[in-house]
């Protein structure tokens, strides 16, 4: 059944991803369109010569055959187009870039579910007590406030004011230290600030989500049973009511799974963490379409496979959804 | 039912199977409504935008007869000046009054919230209805498109559209509708489906009802409810995009405020003038915030079974 | 029952809605507010009391060998063969890398460099001789000789590289007319006598033959050599180049000057100018450029030194002039440009926009400059008055909405600069609310990068005004031909505002046509007066250059005549830095 359902959800995906690479081929045509950078400003260049060169670039053919050559382009060989700027695969920069934003958004989620669960099972526990109603406050908070705003804040904070008072800082920003990094502990000192601000949104959801599912929970009658049977309460609540309550919660980090490459572009931003989404900001803004095309075909297609794998998850976790 | 009671009535029969009654019936919505009511933190959150709104409309009459100054107009001799008597909210980095740039930036920041979800539900609902009443084919290809549109990461999509066009508020708005819609469709469709099968819908149909009457009178007065809650959800997120897009130099431009661009503009002045970051930073806080708490009041008072 | 399959997309949002606790919503938002109100505010007032602590930079007299500089700006080079580059920021990088014939001291004299002293010059100045040094050597340790200093100026003129892009060769193949090597000597042919050819082309970073000879124009534009030049002959060699993050060089210990004092000179991409000074502050870059706005909280950072010195630069605004355009009908009478000069407080504007960092300028020529004409006529003050004056004679009156009209047409036109030049942006907003009060609708449309900004001077012009910055290059060379001849009126040219006046061009090129210095100035004075009159652009200012260095970091002497894009950064052979232990 579970290979049923798989084959067709993977059957389903096809069309996605048709629509996906068209819809990223036409609106590189629309950008890009015929421009190649820098050859229009030399005035030597003879109309002969650029029509040679669009010719060589096969910008002068049918827009089908582009397109064919455009996808062929992907799943054959692996080839996204390559940049305006200076020429180079697209791919290269891709897989050059990709490992740091899932270093990233990877972080985030576990340092997310890390904070969750405690906060949620202590909301329950101690439901309508103060410390209930702060976590509360911080949750509803982490939704609203602006993650670049939650970012420069941090940075003020941690890195200039702890540096300047002579405390010990953290760096503000970068992936490692510019001169002997790379150690795991300079990778993790980086890694605190932004890998914090993307799971303070995580936070505000998840911990809500387990406390009710917890309170769901814990108000059952299996519940009610084992504690009449006189079971510790350590155990009843952290043995079997919290793994019920982790399974739902799973599914919902799951939700995360097709956002994770590219969740995290403004945090990026404001840390200049080397990743993927500050790569395609900067490119865009120097209107390198081939390349940020290039690259949101690449996330798009990661992003159906995403899709693909949280529905899979559901199907093992959720038996119900097979059958429909 | 409940009328003003005439003497002679009290000792009749109906008089006295009127008084049996527990409580009057109500329609869903009228109980919802009071359901509502009876929340004074949601209904103060709602009453917050409002009063928001309402500033962001009058902007120009506040800005003639409340600071006394534009938006724009600049004090160069007066630059970075605290909050005080003469500017409320102190000025920015070309003397311009605070608290005016803020009034106008609720405005920009209100109609992308508004604007965005009003196209997102009206093109959003089309394809929900359409796609849950219908079903087959047509179904299966809408929903391909939603899957497709929302398998596109839209910041990439509103970074390269931004930087190609350098948005208004209202151009705006309708490039952060055309990814959102695909949410709010599959949305109305999930409400369509569980709801057609209800009887009522059969028998309505058997009536010989035509498709879009029945569509329109039937089906979305019934969806409507989720897509209120989401909607008032939505605002909120909507505002915190446009803010972010500001922030990264591609939404509004200067000099037309917006809370994202006036908090993006004052970084660079923290040290010496932190009231310019925070009263941005405060304004989106508890406008998102606001809405949050709002749309959560009205889902439940829609649905109180999952209090 | 059939049970009815739940729509995920519907299900996560029934998750997602079960968020949101109702109770206390004052709690909640007083914690909130406070929290948020903590963060923005708070932590000003607690940096206000925290004291700076900070290397205090005690210098021992005698320099340290070894360590690594650490180098922050907010765009990263883009070609490291210097013929290929056009901006600043490769040169910065590539300078270290590469050097010339001629080098120049900080006063601006040029000094003999790779060759062994000042070239011979023909009696018709049309040849220069120069005699190459003998000790020059390759980072990996092979000699570097006249032919590879032919190689490389056949990038500059020869036809057979034609293709290489960048804007160096446009105007190269104008002068140099060829280049030959005779024995140890290197013989350059100009086209015709070109007062700076000496400080253009005397400065070529020589690049090695072997890894350029035989290939193309096209070929060269994308070649490994931009982005890792296998080998070099300045002060330092390439280690390795993270593009968007790091490049990294190292001492090259065959520098013919012998080995300076760094181990390590690192060129770090940092996201924009407000992150330059937050790592400034914290040390994690030594060197970077501020902002105007950065000036007064960096020089009270006890950590850091700042430097602030004169500049060859410029900024300035070009009307349209092209008669073409609407914009360029508006401008074409000299009345309306003079018009919207007197209406602009400019100093007003610079003390807004550069926080005092820059002098308000008269003329097109900076103060720095040794063809500076401190008596230009006619100098402009703020005066809205007469600006209001002159526009009623060219027939601009006020109209009903408060906007000139004249024959139905109104005084509206569109405003442009690159949009991540946060002082650029600034001086528009100042432009279009000053000129609001006379009448004026300017509207302001910005390029999201100078790039793209740059392109809209060179070829598609469409622009009323448009905001942008130069700098006299060669610096201290007076020529700005550049930006006033005619011919640049060409596409690929800078005189992006289409300005022709046969009187200028004839002084532009006589300037340049003779050595004689002194007559150079008088013609030079002369430009600046027509040029002040006819205001084909309103120079604002002159900024200042201003940089951060850390106090670790000693003999970092930035100056006018030492600064990128120009010479080969010979103070950097002086540099050392502190070590931490």
């Amino acid at each position: 059944m579970l290979a049923k359902y798989a084959a067709r959800r993977l059957l389903a995906s096809i069309p996605v991803v048709f629509g996906v690479t068209t819809v990223t081929f036409l609106l590189m045509k629309v950008t890009a369109g015929n421009y190649v950078p820098g050859l229009d400003l030399d005035p030597n260049l003879r109309p002969e010569d650029l029509a040679h060169i669009r010719h060589q670039l096969g910008v002068d053919q049918p827009l089908y055959l582009q397109y064919w050559q455009w996808i062929s382009g992907i799943f054959l060989h692996g080839d996204f187009g390559r940049s305006m700027l200076d020429g180079t695969p697209v791919l290269s920069h891709i897989l050059l870039r990709l490992p740091a934003t899932l270093e990233l958004t990877l972080t985030a989620i576990l340092l997310g579910i890390a904070i969750s669960i405690p906060l949620g099972v202590t909301g329950a526990l101690r439901r309508g007590s103060r410390l209930d109603h702060f976590l509360t406050a911080v949750s509803v908070g982490g939704f609203a406030v602006p993650q670049f705003w939650l970012g420069l804040m941090m940075i003020l904070l941690f890195s200039v004011s702890f540096k300047a008072w002579g405390l010990p800082w953290l760096p503000s920003g970068g992936r490692e230290s510019t001169v002997g990094g790379g150690d795991p502990l300079d990778l993790m000192v980086h890694l605190v600030m932004p890998a914090t601000v993307l799971a303070f949104f995580y936070v505000s959801i998840w911990s809500r989500f387990t406390r009710s599912s917890m309170l769901e929970i814990l108000s059952q009658d299996y519940v009610r049973t084992a504690r009449a049977k006189g079971m510790p309460e350590g155990r009843v609540v952290y043995i079997h009511s919290l793994r019920n309550a982790i399974v739902p919660l799973v599914t919902l980090v799951g939700l995360e799974l097709p956002g994770l490459v590219a969740g995290g572009l403004v945090v990026e931003v404001v840390f200049g963490w080397p990743g993927l989404g500050l790569m395609a900001y900067e490119r865009a803004k120097s209107f390198d379409f081939t390349l940020v095309m290039g690259t949101t075909t690449f996330v798009a297609l990661l992003v159906i496979v995403g899709n693909l794998l949280a529905d899979l998850l559901y199907a093992v976790l959720d038996p119900r959804i097979r059958y429909s | 039912m409940i009328g003003p009671t005439r003497i002679g009535e009290v000792a009749s029969p109906e008089f006295r199977e009127r008084e049996t009654l527990q409580r009057p019936a109500q329609s869903y919505w009228s109980e919802s409504w009071e359901r509502l009511r009876a929340n004074r933190v949601g209904m103060f959150c709602g009453a917050f935008i409002l009063v928001l709104a309402l500033i962001a409309i009058a902007a120009p009459l506040i800005a003639r007869y409340a600071t006394h100054t534009g938006y724009s107009d600049q004090d160069l001799a007066g630059l970075f000046q605290p909050p005080g008597r003469t500017h409320w909210l102190g000025t920015d980095e070309l003397g311009r009054d605070t608290l005016t740039r803020l009034v106008y930036g609720a405005r920009v920041s209100l109609t992308v919230g508004f604007l965005t979800v009003a196209l997102s539900l009206v093109v959003g609902g089309s394809v929900g209805l359409a796609s849950g009443y219908y079903g087959g084919v047509i179904d299966n290809l809408l929903m391909r498109l939603v899957d497709t549109l929302l398998s596109i990461p839209s910041i990439f999509l509103f970074i390269l559209v931004s930087v190609l066009l350098r948005p208004n508020a209202v151009t705006l708005s309708f490039i952060i509708a055309l990814v959102a819609w695909g949410n709010v469709g599959r949305l109305i469709r999930a409400e369509v489906l569980s709801i057609r099968t209800r009887e009522f819908m059969i028998a309505t149909r058997s009536v010989g009802a035509g498709d879009v009457r029945l569509m329109l009178r039937h089906l979305l007065p019934n969806a409507l409810p989720v897509m209120i809650v989401a909607a008032s959800l939505a605002v909120g997120q909507i505002i915190l995009v446009e803010a972010a897009l500001s922030y990264l130099g591609l939404g509004i431009q200067p000099p037309t405020p917006s809370w994202g661009n006036m908090l993006s503009n004052a970084q660079q002045y923290f040290y010496h003038s932190p009231w310019l970051v925070a009263f941005p930073g405060v304004c989106i806080f508890v406008t998102v915030l606001c809405t949050n708490m709002f749309g959560n009041a009205v889902r439940d008072s829609f649905d109180p079974r999952l209090r | 029952m059939r049970l009815v399959k739940k729509d995920p997309g519907f299900d996560r949002f029934e998750r997602f809605l079960e968020e949101w606790s109702r109770r206390d919503f004052l709690k909640a938002v007083g914690m909130g507010t406070a929290y948020a109100a903590f963060l923005s505010g708070g932590i000003a007032a607690l940096e206000a009391c925290g004291s700076a602590a900070g290397p205090s930079g005690q210098a021992s007299a005698k320099p340290q060998k070894g360590g690594t500089l650490i180098e922050g700006w907010s765009t990263e080079p883009s070609y490291l063969l210097p013929a290929r580059s056009s901006d600043v920021y490769s040169n910065i990088a590539n300078r270290l890398l590469f050097e010339a014939l001629l080098t120049v001291n900080k006063d601006g004299n040029q000094q003999p460099n790779f060759a062994q002293k000042m070239p011979d010059v023909s009696s018709d100045g049309l040849t220069y001789t120069f005699k190459l040094r003998n000790d020059i050597k390759w980072s990996d340790g092979s000699p570097l000789t006249p032919d590879d200093v032919v190689a490389t100026y056949e990038l500059y003129y020869d036809p057979k590289y034609e293709g290489l892009l960048g804007n160096n060769r446009p105007t190269a193949k104008r002068y140099i007319k060829s280049a030959t090597s005779q024995g140890d000597s290197i013989i350059l042919q100009a086209m015709t006598v070109y007062a700076p050819f000496l400080l253009n082309y005397g400065v070529l970073p020589i690049v090695p033959k072997k890894y350029i000879a035989g290939k193309t124009g096209p070929q060269l534009n994308t070649d490994e050599f931009n982005s890792a030049p296998p080998v070099s002959n300045g002060k330092f060699k390439f280690v390795s180049w993270t593009k968007g993050d790091k490049l990294i060089l190292s001492r090259n210990d065959n520098y013919f000057r012998g080995p300076v004092n760094l181990d390590t000179w690192v060129y770090k991409k940092v996201p924009d100018a407000v992150a330059v000074l937050q790592q400034l502050k914290t040390g994690e870059i030594d060197v970077g450029r501020l902002d105007f706005s950065s000036y007064d909280e960096a020089k009270a950072q006890a950590n850091l030194n700042v430097l602030s010195f004169s500049t060859f630069g410029f900024d300035e605004f070009i009307f349209q002039l092209d008669p073409n355009k609407p914009a360029g009908q508006i401008f074409e009478d000299k009345l309306v440009r003079q018009a919207l000069v007197w209406g602009l407080d400019r100093k007003a504007m610079v003390q807004a926009a550069y926080f005092g960092q820059a002098t308000v300028a008269d003329s097109v020529e900076p103060p720095t400059s040794w063809a500076f004409n401190k008596d230009v006529q006619p100098k402009y003050t703020y005066d809205t008055k007469k600006a209001g004056d002159l526009l009623d004679s060219a027939a601009w009156k006020l109209g009903s909405s408060g906007i000139r009209e004249k024959g139905g047409q109104k005084l509206s036109f569109e405003m442009v600069t690159n949009a991540d030049n946060s002082t650029r942006v600034k001086n528009l907003q100042i432009m279009q609310e000053q000129w609001k009060k006379i009448g004026v609708d300017a509207q302001i449309k910005n390029m999201s990068n100078l790039g793209l900004l740059s392109d809209n001077l060179t070829s598609s012009r469409q622009f009323g005004v448009m905001f942008i910055g130069f700098s006299l290059q060669p610096f201290g060379e007076p020529d700005q031909s550049g930006l006033w001849h005619s011919r640049q009126t060409a596409v690929g040219g800078n005189n992006g505002g289409l300005y022709k006046n046969p009187a200028v061009d004839k002084l532009l090129d006589d300037a340049v046509a003779t050595l004689d210095k002194a007559k150079r100035k008088d013609l030079y004075v002369q430009l600046q007066n027509i040029l002040a009159g006819e205001l084909p652009s309103c120079i604002v200012c002159n900024p200042n250059g201003i940089y951060g260095v850390n106090k670790r970091v000693h003999n970092y002497n930035l100056g006018t005549f030492w600064l990128y894009g120009y010479g080969n950064s010979p103070f950097m052979k002086d540099v050392w830095v502190e070590q931490k232990k």
